[in-house]
């Protein structure tokens, strides 16, 4: 496991032949000489295995050479050589691999119908929460998993096995903006997260680690059989409200990221996955017990 | 390197390693060639020698690839569509060409824009019905627009407003200021008609076209990938026609082209280990003005071309980059018109393009 390597070892590692380890339900090698990249894996990643195969992604996020690195350096995300984004600043650096191991999953995962939404599991069931930025969802995810006791599958990338009966987990960090930051910690301990990050294009991020038994759990699928569609809105009753299939159907296709490239398959994954769920749109004032116990009362 | 052997001998994959399957994976990646890779494996039924973990890379590409080769078609029936009635029928290039003629280099092949060809006389016509028919200009510089219009051999890139795709229409196929003039008379009293009635460039244009982009350009992002397309349209070419290669060096003769054809066909021994008779490539030598000069620029051409992306933070790798930069500049415009060019695009652009962002932003 990560833990069990030294910061200086770990840090090593990083800086020359990269480090192999296991991020959600893929595999990856980073090559990383910045310090805070060292110090979040060393967080967010101490439970995960390290791995001696081949991996999925190979990643490397240094400095971007030239002549601003005196003035104002910037951290650049390669992907086998590959810039996929415009370099940002270098304070940002653990965020970037964060996003940037995102986009290798929603780039290259066809096998997987891939939606922008969190995914927990109670009892072998998985809830779906599709959202928008904004939406709460990553809160309410972080809610369920830490006090309500449900199984963490992803808080970002909800993966569809093209059948739509399973739920495949990519049990990574959880990314919080802004006031969720704090509201978070004050229900789960503070050494789980990555110091803040400030002025990031989502404005401030930290990174919660993943609890060490569901990250163990990346292969143990789950049946989807609730689609819920959360709005966190301040000062409002808590309401619960079911949705046709076909508006949920909709909506889904408009929060996937390879929907259009599935083609039929996608549409085929959307339908079953729809044959066996119940769909509902929660307005939640921030109350986490009441929200827990809405969620639970809808399984059985 | 594997990803040389594999596209070399498939058939050596049977006895490779885990560790030689890793490297190809990210020589695949960083070299946009992991679709590709899955269409020859599986056409030589050689799919079940990738380790089981490594499989869905490969399928996920070729799921991409079918996506996008479905998008081209239909984009390439409304481009038609749009022109046919004005009597105008374009000459589709490169990435869309080879899905037209089922080319094998258009296999697990992704690019980013639909590229079409009209004479100039039918430019302007061309221009207005795409945008009656719903494709839409970029906004650019005074600058960007004289740069398109009076120097290059296209007009500034069009986007299909109702399904995102680009279009860039070309009236040639190099700069009408570059040192390389080419008559575009002459590409299209030769071009390939299909049943349907769509053109494509003939065979022998087919491979310079994409060797000239690619030797012409530089840039080198999809180099490596543009070469082998290259090596794909030979291969197959000389199968159905054996003398294929003496009829491409005619062909560049006629265009002027010899020089793109020394360097296209020297890659590909080098890299592909193409089988080219000795006195054709003795020929092609005799032929140019200076073979220590070329010579030297072929050796600048394989380190950027190399797939190999270990070496690409070394200095010899980006002083290469910089002269190959600096002579595609050369060649694609006369002195003093380059000289103004690369002043603008080094001081005045940075400021403008500012400019023109919060301009856009304030519209958002």
């Amino acid at each position: 496991m990560v833990q069990d390597l030294s910061f200086s070892d770990l840090s090593l590692c990083l800086k020359t032949e990269g480090l192999s380890f296991r991020a959600g339900c893929f595999t990856v090698n980073l090559h990383s000489d910045i310090a805070n990249v060292v110090s979040g894996l060393s967080t967010l990643y101490s439970d995960s295995e390290i791995i001696t195969e081949p991996c999925d992604f190979t990643i490397t996020v240094e400095k971007k050479a030239g002549l601003r690195q005196y003035i104002k350096p910037q951290v650049q995300f390669y992907f086998n050589g590959i810039e996929p984004f415009t370099p940002l600043p270098y304070g940002q650096a653990l965020p970037l691999f964060e996003w940037g191991l995102n986009w290798c999953v929603t780039n290259h995962c066809h096998q997987y119908l891939i939606i922008h939404a969190a995914v927990v599991e109670k009892n072998g069931l998985a809830l779906i929460m599709p959202g928008q930025p904004g939406s709460g969802k990553s809160t309410l995810c972080a809610a369920l998993v830490e006090v309500g006791g449900w199984r963490l599958l992803s808080d970002e990338l909800t993966m569809v096995h093209l059948d739509g009966k399973k739920i495949q987990p990519n049990p990574r960090p959880t990314s919080l903006k802004n006031q969720s930051i704090d509201f978070v910690k004050s229900f789960t301990s503070a050494e789980r997260f990555t110091p803040t990050v400030h002025d990031t294009l989502k404005g401030s991020v930290a990174h919660l680690k993943p609890l060490s038994i569901n990250v163990n759990q990346f292969n143990k699928t789950a049946a989807p059989v609730l689609i819920v569609y959360p709005k966190y809105e301040q000062g409002v009753d808590s309401t619960l409200t079911e949705l046709s299939k076909g508006d949920s159907f909709l909506r889904l296709a408009d929060h996937s990221f390879n929907y259009s490239i599935l083609g039929a398959a996608g549409f085929d994954a959307l339908s079953k996955l729809h044959d066996k769920v119940g769909c509902y749109e929660f307005h939640y004032n921030g109350d986490i017990v009441q929200a827990i116990a809405t969620m639970d009362s809808l399984l059985y | 390197m594997p990803i040389i052997i594999l596209l070399c001998h498939p058939q050596k994959v049977k006895k490779w390693e885990t560790h030689q399957w890793d490297e190809l994976l990210q020589q695949a990646y960083s070299t946009g060639l992991v679709g590709r890779i899955y269409s020859i494996l599986s056409n030589a039924e050689l799919f079940a020698f990738v380790p089981d973990l490594l499989q869905w890379h490969f399928t996920s590409a070729h799921t991409v690839f079918l996506a996008h080769k479905h998008d081209v078609l239909s984009e390439i029936g409304y481009i038609e569509k749009a022109l046919k009635p004005a009597g105008i029928h374009p000459v589709f290039l490169k990435g869309s060409a080879y899905i037209l003629a089922g080319a094998k280099c258009s296999q697990g092949r992704l690019f980013a824009d639909i590229d079409i060809f009209v004479s100039k006389k039918e430019l302007p016509a061309t221009e207005e019905i795409l945008r009656w028919s719903g494709w839409a200009g970029k906004k650019m510089d005074k600058h960007d627009e004289k740069y398109y219009r009076d120097w290059m051999h296209e007009i500034p890139p069009m986007t299909n407003t109702r399904t995102g795709m680009t279009i860039d229409v070309h009236h040639n196929l190099v700069p009408v200021v570059s040192r390389m003039r080419l008559n575009s008379e002459k590409i299209f009293s030769n071009v390939m008609i299909d049943n349907k009635g769509v053109k494509t460039l003939s065979a022998e244009d087919k491979v310079l076209h994409s060797a000239a982009h690619l030797l012409l350009d530089g840039e080198f992002n999809h180099g490596f990938r543009d070469l082998h397309d290259v090596y794909l349209l030979i291969v197959e070419y000389t199968a159905k026609d054996p003398i294929f290669l003496s009829r491409l060096q005619q062909r560049s003769i006629d265009l002027g082209f010899e020089l793109i054809f020394f360097y296209c066909l020297k890659l590909q021994c080098y890299f592909f280990a193409l089988s080219v008779e000795d006195n054709l490539l003795v020929e092609c030598e005799k032929r140019l003005k200076s073979v220590v000069i070329s010579r030297q620029i072929l050796k600048l051409f394989i380190k950027v071309l190399s797939p190999n992306i270990t070496n690409h933070g070394s200095q010899s790798y980006k002083n290469a980059l910089f002269l190959l930069f600096l002579r595609a500049h050369w060649l694609k415009m006369p002195t003093h018109i380059l000289l103004p060019h690369l002043l603008y695009k080094s001081f005045v652009a940075p400021f403008n393009r500012r400019k023109f962002d919060t301009i856009d932003e304030s519209k958002v």
